[in-house]
């Protein structure tokens, strides 16, 4: 019987043993060889295509437009980029990534960084996120004509499609048309569009890629959130937007700023600006405070970001980021940088003084127990901390006449004081489409 | 005996049998290629991993830093100047002082550089970090152009973290945490030097626990000058005060350690150090 036994179990093992069969694979390759494969041909593609590649990066389209970017992939690891956001080139380093799947990364600083650099001294944005831009990208299909990737961290998708000796050629013209929807840095606070019959506040931000539409129709307030890209010849909006009757998604402005309306023939945009300080807004949003009301959260209004041109001459804030409590009491935050290009820092808070009665405007004014925040004085000890600067927001909180928050809806607000200096604020809770 | 030499049998069967393989090994089913060598790759060889073996990681690999922040790489042109300071204030003195030996044990392997600045919460920067004994990550080389304050930021950013490389090679004394055991805090941002100085802590990150502590002690001793050192100590208050008192406890424990433990003499590396600054500086 032992003896049984024994055979019976020395069988069991040679058959067990002798399953080492072959193995069949569903792909002629192992998976490692069929990843590095991809991404050499995604390589190859880049490179043998002479005439570059564009980009246009929307980091995200509910808060900014797209940079357009043109890359030349020469080879050897390296890219160079130009763009419509200035006249800066960059020559940097880039490869892939095989192990979350083949990705494609920028691996050293570049233009593309840029609207990913988490420090809003550097090309603005929000402390901490920058434009939410990235520099890393997956790979999602590879044609000789377009190289579809999607965003690692937010899988937002963006393409690379084959450029051409023009787009390099005209790249000023693109910067040329964004600089000629900008404000005049001397006067205007409000500017208008007219078509059909309907007026419509434009607001128009450069640096956001991001322009609004705001008018009253029917007792409604309508705000069309509008991101853009550059053209060598007009803005094109991400989706169409109607004024007036008339459905367009592009504009264009000429050297003698006129608005022209892109693809309605015959279609003629009045654009205007105001300039009198005295000059409010004539929209209005009746119940826009009581529905700010309903949200009480300390983050309202999560962020804002100033506009270029009416950072005040020498002062240099950047960055404004505006709370409103409405259990008691607002505050904000100003980012600025010293002359050494160092951050500094200063929060204030203000009272909620008045609203208007009719419940579309309310207004804020400094607090008599104010108080700025931060350290004290700067010195080379205080690297670890963001800095209290006296001179930027004292001359700044000096204004006796505070500040007009103005609700668009609950969602928008504009920002101005008696020296006419206005900024846009915007949550992060979606706008009208 | 003649039962096992039946297993030994149908063993060596199996074995025989498990041997047939057609797999081709010649084959790495890594990606081995490595990438192209540019002029910055070869002065980092030259300067840093033939000799010392230290890799210095510039280009960006995912993961290879915190992944919870938003950070972006270093622009190239910024590392050569930034590793010749660290060259020259950090590596040279120890060198110097402890010999290529100790200097060989102890350095990290790898110094990550990464062009921004971590933003943690209102008001508090990651700079730096260190890792394992064997990695230091500095940040925010992108900030502005390299001037005094920056060669005086790096001087202590990076002494600071390879005195974490140290203290995790062979821990501090127990009596050094104790000194302040109670007055460590998360909400160290919310004091500002002088307040810490006034309760024994050379600044206000040195309150954040006992590692930063030390950490701190040892980089501002050796980056501040002699003078310096001592004004800092004035300023928490007339000698024999608690706070004054602390500090020296923790400067004392601080000097014995890093003689004791890697022979090191604090007061000539500071010299060391200082004279690097300065020439530094000198060269800017």
């Amino acid at each position: 019987m032992k003896r049984a036994i024994i055979i019976t179990m020395t069988s069991l093992v040679t058959i067990m043993t002798s399953c080492t069969v072959t193995t069949d694979y569903l792909f002629d390759e192992l998976s490692t060889h069929r990843i590095t494969q991809y991404v050499d041909a995604c390589d190859k593609t880049l490179k043998e295509w002479s005439e570059g590649w564009k980009m246009i990066y929307y980091p995200d389209t509910s808060q900014y437009g797209a940079y357009t970017l043109l890359l030349d992939f020469n080879g050897n690891g390296r890219v160079k980029m130009a763009w419509d956001g200035d006249k800066d080139t960059t020559e940097s380093a880039y490869g892939f990534n095989t192990s979350q799947g083949p990705v494609l990364l920028f691996t050293t600083y570049s233009l593309l960084h840029k609207l990913a650099d988490p420090d809003p001294s550097v090309f603005g944005g929000a402390i901490g996120i920058g434009f939410e831009g990235e520099y890393e990208f997956i790979i999602r299909e590879v044609t000789e004509e377009r190289i579809d990737l999607v965003t690692r961290k937010k899988k937002r998708p963006v393409s690379l499609v084959r450029a051409s000796r023009e787009d390099w050629e005209r790249l000023d013209e693109n910067r040329d048309i964004v600089d000629r929807f900008e404000v005049d840095r001397e006067s205007p606070f409000y500017q208008y569009i007219e078509l059909g019959g309907e007026k419509a506040v434009f607001l128009y931000s450069q640096k956001l890629r991001m322009a609004y539409l705001a008018h009253s129709k029917d007792g409604q307030s309508i705000i069309y959130r509008l991101p853009w890209e550059s053209t060598p010849t007009s803005i094109r909006f991400i989706r169409p937007v109607t004024l007036g009757g008339v459905s367009f998604s592009e504009v264009t402005m000429t050297a003698s700023k006129q608005l022209r309306i892109v693809g309605v023939p015959g279609t003629t945009g009045t654009f205007s600006r105001t300039s009198s300080s005295a000059d409010r807004c004539e929209l209005r949003f009746p119940g826009a405070v009581q529905d700010a009301r309903k949200h009480d959260g300390y983050n309202l209004v999560e962020r804002g970001v100033a506009l270029d041109y009416i950072t005040p001459p020498g002062h240099g804030i950047e960055y404004f980021r505006f709370y409103w409590n409405l259990a008691g009491y607002a505050g904000g935050e100003l980012y600025t940088r010293n002359d050494q290009g160092i951050a500094l820092w200063g929060g204030l808070y203000i009272a909620y003084t008045t609203d208007d009665g009719i419940g579309d405007q309310v207004t804020f004014e400094k607090h008599s127990r104010s108080q700025l925040s931060g350290a004290l004085t700067f010195d080379m000890n205080n690297w670890f901390n963001l800095v209290y600067f006296p001179g930027t927001l004292t001359t700044y909180l000096a204004n006796a006449a505070g500040f007009t928050i103005i609700p668009f809806g609950d969602q928008f607000y504009m920002v101005r004081n008696a020296d006419n200096r206005q900024w846009a604020l915007y949550s992060r809770k979606n706008m009208v489409e | 005996m003649r039962h096992l030499k039946y297993l030994l049998i149908a063993a060596c069967a199996a074995c025989f049998m498990a041997c047939s393989d057609d797999d081709d090994f010649q084959e790495s089913i890594l990606d081995i290629t490595s990438e192209p060598q540019t002029a910055l790759d070869e002065w980092i060889w030259d300067r840093f991993t033939k000799e010392y073996n230290i890799r210095v990681i510039y280009k960006w690999k995912t993961f290879e830093v915190t992944p919870e922040l938003n950070l972006v790489p270093v622009e190239e042109a910024r590392v050569i100047p930034f590793m010749d300071i660290i060259w020259k204030v950090w590596m040279q003195p120890y060198i110097q002082l402890g010999g290529e030996v100790f200097f060989k044990e102890t350095a990290p392997k790898q110094i990550a550089l990464v062009g921004s600045i971590g933003f943690m919460e209102a008001g508090v920067y990651l700079l730096g970090e260190a890792e394992r004994g064997r990695r230091i990550t500095i940040l925010g080389l992108n900030t502005r152009p390299i001037d005094k304050t920056r060669v005086e930021q790096f001087t202590h950013d990076f002494h600071h973290e390879y005195i974490h490389i140290l203290n995790q090679l062979k821990s501090f004394p127990p009596a050094f945490e104790a000194i302040s055991a109670g007055d460590y805090t998360s909400s160290w941002s919310q004091y500002s030097h002088v307040q810490a100085m006034g309760m024994g802590f050379i600044s206000n990150y040195a309150m954040a626990d006992a590692n930063e502590d030390f950490a701190e002690m040892a980089s501002y001793f050796v980056f501040l000058s002699a003078s310096s050192w001592e004004n800092r100590f004035q300023a928490t208050g007339q000698p024999g005060s608690e706070a004054y008192n602390k500090l020296k406890e923790k400067e004392t424990i601080m000097l014995q350690y890093m003689k004791g433990m890697y022979n090191i003499d604090m007061y000539a590396l500071r010299n060391l150090v200082q004279t690097a600054m300065a020439k530094v500086i000198a060269e800017l």
